[in-house]
């Protein structure tokens, strides 16, 4: 194929599109007449697309738009009044119930999540200590055996390894103490608060 | 034969359609039945076009229709107003696809067009011949993007710089997938006399 065909070749689809400047159409129609294959190649791509003219779309009747219409109408009022309907006036009953729920389930949250001290104060003696290997309190360790006190009598020493000992650097250096109430551990440190750990 | 040529590359322009832009900002709801009115066929023959479905293609003019009532707002006429129609309806018709095989992870070209349409419209089956299958198949087979950019050329008559405009991507990207596409249909329908 000459350079030329290949240039030409590579408009013909613009061509048969109806595209190009004037400049460009006539040159193709130059090559097209004395080149056969370029004008075959032209040939059948407007064979082609006059085929592709018809490809199945069929015009919507006038009823079609009649029905059309009123759905796009229905639709936009619904979504007015849907807008409507989410201004803050109207919104304050469907939302009332709402808020006393997550009212409610806040306050289960914080009753259930506070730290359970036993009645610890800062500065009250401790009543459960965590000893370390040495038998002296310690910073707690995976290695740490715990002595836990939760008011009723010692409880059997919690297993140390459930402590995560990154969970225990906010509390600095010894002493680590541990109460314990039902499921919870609270340990009170000699940093600024206290934190409860699930078991 | 298809009976759309009515309106096919002549998109009203200019003053026209200011006038429209200008009262629809204000809210006044007769602009836009005239604007329904004057782009319902072609908003619908777009999207008809692109997901190639009767059903869908509506549901992809209404919300089209409805984007345009609610956002003309923020419409910044640096376009014109049929290129901006023209790819919300684009967009919708891309996104819906994409969605819709999604939830049925089928190709585009298996869904089960040809049998629902003829059951809705008998007329259709009748008129349908072995040529217009042949030519919807391919045309089908076609990647998304190339059948909206084959669209917008072949069928709107819309310029490359503007089916850049409206699909989002260069005028190269545009002639590019063009191209690509004729190439494709060619391919698959080189035999036709």
């Amino acid at each position: 194929m000459r350079r030329e065909c290949a240039r030409v070749q590579e408009m013909l689809v613009e061509f048969a599109s109806g595209g190009l400047d004037a400049s460009e159409r006539s040159m193709i129609e130059e090559h097209c007449a004395a080149c056969a294959a370029c004008a075959e190649e032209r040939a059948a791509l407007e064979r082609l697309l006059e085929a592709v003219r018809d490809d199945g779309y069929r015009q919507p009747s006038p009823f079609h738009w009649t029905r059309f219409e009123a759905k796009l109408r229905r639709r936009l009022e619904s979504g007015r009044r849907r807008g409507e309907s989410r201004t803050w006036p109207a919104l304050i009953p469907r939302l009332a119930p709402a808020a006393v729920a997550l009212f409610c389930f806040a306050v289960g949250l914080w009753l259930g999540l506070r730290p359970v001290t036993g009645g610890v104060e800062q500065g009250a003696p401790p009543r459960a200590v965590a000893y370390g290997p040495v038998g002296v309190p310690s910073v707690i360790s995976p290695e740490s055996k715990l002595l836990v006190d939760s008011g009723r009598g010692a409880h059997p020493a919690y297993a140390a390894d459930t402590l995560r000992p990154s969970a225990l650097a906010p509390f600095g250096d010894p002493p680590g103490m541990v109460l314990a109430a039902s499921q919870r551990l609270a340990i009170v440190g000699s940093g600024p608060g206290q934190r409860s750990l699930g078991r | 034969m298809s009976n759309d040529s009515t309106d096919r590359a002549t998109p009203p322009q200019g003053r026209e359609d200011e006038g429209l832009v200008r009262r629809l900002k204000a809210g006044d709801e007769r602009a836009f039945e005239e604007l329904v009115a004057a782009y319902r066929e072609r908003v619908y023959r777009v999207a008809w076009r692109v997901v190639r479905d009767d059903e869908i293609a509506e549901d992809v003019a209404q919300e089209a229709f409805i984007r345009v009532f609610r956002h003309v707002g923020r419409f910044q006429e640096r376009s014109s107003l049929y290129t901006w129609i023209y790819r919300i309806t684009v967009n919708i018709a891309l996104n819906r696809l994409r969605r819709d095989r999604f939830r049925h992870m089928v190709p585009m070209g298996e869904l089960q067009w040809e049998d629902r349409r003829a059951d809705a419209d008998p007329s259709y089956a009748a008129m349908s011949s072995e040529l217009a299958g042949r030519v919807d198949s391919a045309v089908r087979s076609l990647p998304d993007k190339q059948r909206a950019v084959f669209t917008l050329r072949f069928f709107e008559g819309l310029s490359h710089k503007e089916i850049a405009e409206v699909v989002g991507c260069s005028e190269g990207t545009s002639k590019a997938n063009y191209f690509h596409a004729v190439r494709k249909l060619r391919k698959l329908l080189g035999d036709l006399r």
